[in-house]
């Protein structure tokens, strides 16, 4: 186990290191610097000898790889750097409160998505063909099919506009998280619902469930101990993988809202080159799908005991 | 060499109030426009004559579209500078019709060689720390950009100053090197950061931290949420009359214009859909400013490719495209034709008589024939092995400007002009341009005209800055060293107004329209001016608001 651990995390830093390098290259490869923002649309005059001692100030007229290793030996420290762009802060504290937004509206919608799916999906699994199977199956297709942010703009149009019983955006109070929530978790509980019933529609015709049936237990019980635990097994591999794609799924629903999370900054530090922050933020991203994918394989071994650690030390 | 006699000087006649004494002279030197004439007596404040006392209090919100990365005068951008205008006052600022207005000088005045400037101070003016502002202060905010290892931006704007002396608290004496006719509008408006402070905090603790003798102090700041100032009851014109100022940032257009309906905000700085600005344009209960921008919708054309180089090819691209129905189609009519690189809201600059290009394509093709490219089997012109084609960028995800960048390719493909259109960031576009390397672009940037300023030196000498178009004349050279040294309006306006009659003339880069600004405001804000030729320069005003319950 300790073993193992130790591989992945090796690994895993190894994967972090390979990423920051990649993105740092294509960033630098790519022309154009943050100095070019420093300008808006014109207007007050700059001249080519401020803007070149503007670059030089911050080392910017550097190679890019100086710029890196320059970088990464801060980053070492623990000193992620300055931004370009928001300069009297430190990138640290910036992701840090970014990524604690995020984070919430992540777990609060991945609860709340949870804890909707996985009933649906057994029930309409277990009532298969009926009204209620229909009704879980339409709704997830249209949960999926709507997109975000359609559904944010009706949802703020009907309970800020119309109603008037919540905020149309930001997260003053526990009313403004409402909203958001609710858009973030719609597509996952119909993407989670529609895995659950498949899955749990696959353990109900093995081969155990019928034995468990014929030992007599009641429907209930092998529902729970034999179906339901099988059956969750690619609902955590599917939260796991989900955590990739945060970011991109954030994004939108951050934007509308306004709500000053991750995707709202690395989205904006594209946009300006603010490298230091974009590059932070792939390194915060990198740390967490590795650990993230290290808990999904650790779950695995909790929820399925036939999959053990100790014998995979050398993959 | 104390300047000759006093030529411009301002008197206050109440609190607030300023009236000029001689206006002619003033117009003379500061180049104050024939907007002011217009506008009849020159008083700045709006004061409520109701009957009943305004109401008091409240927290005034105002929507934004990006983060507020930062709070200090050094850095640019309408939104920032929002913020910076309530926090800190400068000696000279510009109003929401583009005049100057002295704020923190009571006084000042130019000597006839223009190289030295004399600004007497308001007394007892404080800074949100208590401490009283003075002539050290000035002397301290101008000189920092002075110093390279600063690395301002605003280097060259305080780049002709020889030395600043300080008589005594209250006066300061600017001496220059040479004439720099900028300074007016862009070095006496920038905000005074106090020196006490600012030095001993550093820039980049500043932006953050920010004191001011603005009406508003600093509360609580995150920058990609909202800033919230509070009312600073020593402000020396007066406490605010709202308790609060909030900027509050919303991305989403379509929600700033629900927060506007719903009474969450109760102005949108940044413009809202065209749809929305229609609608609130006609709804009773919101009060909306229209006003036409500084900032030149363009193609950018790199004027040394040989398919470009011809002028007449520019012309013939001027005369094939229909900007009245573009600016229908496109901006559903929120935009005005460009008639060179000068706004039109910059009246006194501003030249109307120039060469126009109405949509005219049979004027077109004959330019492009008599130029000597003829149609190919393919419909596209070319000469001598040649095609007369070129490449466009748009910046990646601009909704805006892509149906744009269309609707001109389609123009040009009639008269035998392919253009292909692609995406990359702004960043891109904009190393690529200056080095050459991209055949056009199509952006909103300044040519001239930001803050009632009409100096383009940085996008239209040879040696510009952000000469986009690889642009390059003697004679535009010449006369934009000359105005930017010339201190007499009236001899400055000649100037710019045959850089104008070059610029359509020549074509250098397709000047398409200007774009027009909605500030939108809830009837429950009170003291707004009648009018206003600027909208976006009205926020400096909210001091003087008030908010109906």
């Amino acid at each position: 186990m300790v073993r193992y651990l130790a591989v992945r995390t090796a690994q895993g830093l190894l994967i972090i290191f390979l990423v920051s390098l990649g993105t740092f290259s294509m960033m630098h490869l790519v022309p154009g610097d943050p100095v070019s923002l420093l300008l808006g649309e014109g207007g007050v005059p700059v001249t080519k000898e401020v803007i070149e001692n503007i670059r030089r100030h911050w080392g910017l007229d550097r190679p890019w790889y100086i710029q890196f290793f320059t970088w990464f030996g801060n980053m070492l420290r623990g000193d992620m750097g300055q931004s370009m762009v928001r300069r009297g802060e430190p990138v640290g504290k910036m992701i840090w409160e970014a990524a604690w937004v995020t984070f919430r509206l992540n777990a609060f919608s991945t609860v709340l998505a949870v804890a909707i799916s996985l009933p649906l999906g057994v029930l309409a699994a277990v009532r298969r063909y009926t009204w209620l199977d229909y009704f879980v199956m339409t709704g997830s297709t249209l949960g999926i099919a709507m997109p975000n942010f359609w559904l944010s703009l009706i949802l703020i149009i009907l309970f800020a506009h119309i109603l008037g019983l919540l905020p149309p955006f930001g997260i003053d109070s526990w009313k403004g998280w409402v909203l958001p929530v609710i858009v973030l978790a719609s597509d996952q509980t119909a993407l989670f619902a529609r895995m659950m019933r498949a899955s749990t529609l696959e353990a109900l015709s093995q081969d155990y469930v019928r034995t468990a049936r014929a030992k007599g237990l009641s429907a209930r019980r092998v529902i729970y101990n034999h179906v339901v635990r099988n059956a969750l097994l690619p609902i955590v591999t599917l939260i796991g993988y989900r955590a990739a794609y945060i970011l991109s799924g954030t994004i939108v629903v951050e934007t509308i809202f306004a709500i000053p999370g991750l995707g709202q900054l690395f989205t904006l530090s594209v946009l300006y080159r603010d490298y230091q922050v974009i590059q932070a933020i792939v390194l915060v991203f990198g740390v967490l799908v590795v650990v993230a994918n290290l808990l999904t394989d650790l779950t695995y071994a909790m929820v399925d005991p036939r999959i053990r650690l100790v014998g995979v030390g050398g993959d | 060499m104390e300047g000759k006699k006093e030529e411009v000087r301002w008197v206050q006649v109440a609190e607030g109030k300023w009236r000029r004494i001689s206006r002619r002279e003033f117009l003379k030197i500061a180049g104050v426009g024939v907007a002011a004439a217009s506008l009849g007596p020159f008083i700045f404040t709006e004061k409520s004559v109701g009957a009943t006392a305004p109401p008091r209090g409240g927290r005034l919100v105002v929507l934004v579209h990006h983060s507020v990365y930062s709070l200090s005068p050094h850095d640019r951008g309408y939104v920032i500078r929002t913020a910076v205008a309530q926090i800190h006052n400068a000696l000279l600022e510009i109003n929401h019709n583009l005049e100057v207005e002295p704020v923190l000088a009571k006084d000042f005045t130019i000597s006839r060689d223009g190289l030295v400037w004399t600004f007497n101070l308001r007394q007892g003016v404080r800074f949100h720390d208590g401490v009283e502002f003075t002539s050290r202060d000035v002397k301290y905010t101008f000189e920092w950009h002075l110093d390279p290892k600063n690395a301002s931006a605003w280097a060259d704007i305080f780049s002709a100053i020889d030395r600043i002396e300080t008589p005594n608290k209250y006066q300061v004496v600017i001496r220059f090197k040479y004439p720099d006719a900028r300074f007016l509008r862009f070095g006496a408006t920038y905000p005074i950061v106090p020196a006490h402070y600012h030095s001993q905090v550093g820039e980049d603790k500043y932006k953050t931290a920010p004191i001011g003798t603005g009406p508003f102090k600093l509360k609580e700041w995150r920058a990609a949420e909202y800033t919230l100032l509070e009312a600073f009851p020593q402000h020396f014109r007066g406490r605010p009359k709202v308790d609060e100022f909030m900027l509050r940032v919303v991305p989403e257009a379509s929600v700033r214009a629900l927060a506007l309906q719903t009474g969450d905000a109760h102005s949108s700085f940044w413009n809202l859909h065209p749809l929305d600005n229609e609608r609130f344009s006609r709804d009773p209960n919101f009060i909306v400013f229209r006003t036409v921008d500084l900032t030149l919708n363009q193609f950018s054309l790199n004027n040394k490719r040989p398919q470009l180089s011809d002028r007449r090819v520019r012309q013939a691209m001027m005369y094939a495209i229909d900007r009245e129905r573009m600016v229908r189609e496109i901006f559903r009519g929120q935009a005005v034709v460009a008639t060179a690189n000068i706004s039109p809201t910059v009246k006194f600059y501003y030249e109307p008589n120039v060469k126009k290009y109405t949509y005219d394509p049979q004027r077109a093709n004959q330019l492009l024939d008599e130029a000597g490219w003829t149609r190919g089997a393919d419909g596209i012109r070319e000469k001598a092995g040649q095609k007369l084609q070129f490449t466009t960028y748009v910046i990646s995800g601009d909704q805006v400007r892509k149906p744009q960048a269309e609707f001109v390719q389609q123009a040009l493909r009639e008269v035998g002009i392919r253009m292909e259109i692609r995406e990359a960031p702004w960043a891109t576009i904009y190393e690529r341009l200056l080095r050459g390397e991209i055949d056009s672009a199509l952006f909103n940037w300044t040519h001239g005209g930001f803050d009632g300023e009409p100096d383009a030196t940085d996008t239209l000498s040879c040696k510009g800055g952000t000469n986009f178009h690889q642009f390059c004349r003697t004679r535009v050279d010449q006369l934009l060293a000359a105005g930017a040294r010339e201190l007499d309006p009236e001899r400055r306006r000649r100037y710019y107004s045959e850089i104008q009659k070059i610029v359509a003339e020549e074509v250098p880069m397709l000047y398409m329209t200007y774009w027009e600004w909605f500030q939108i405001f809830s009837r429950k804000v009170q003291g707004l001016p009648r009018e206003a030729l600027f909208g976006p320069r009205l926020y400096r005003l909210a001091w003087q608001w008030s908010l109906m319950r």
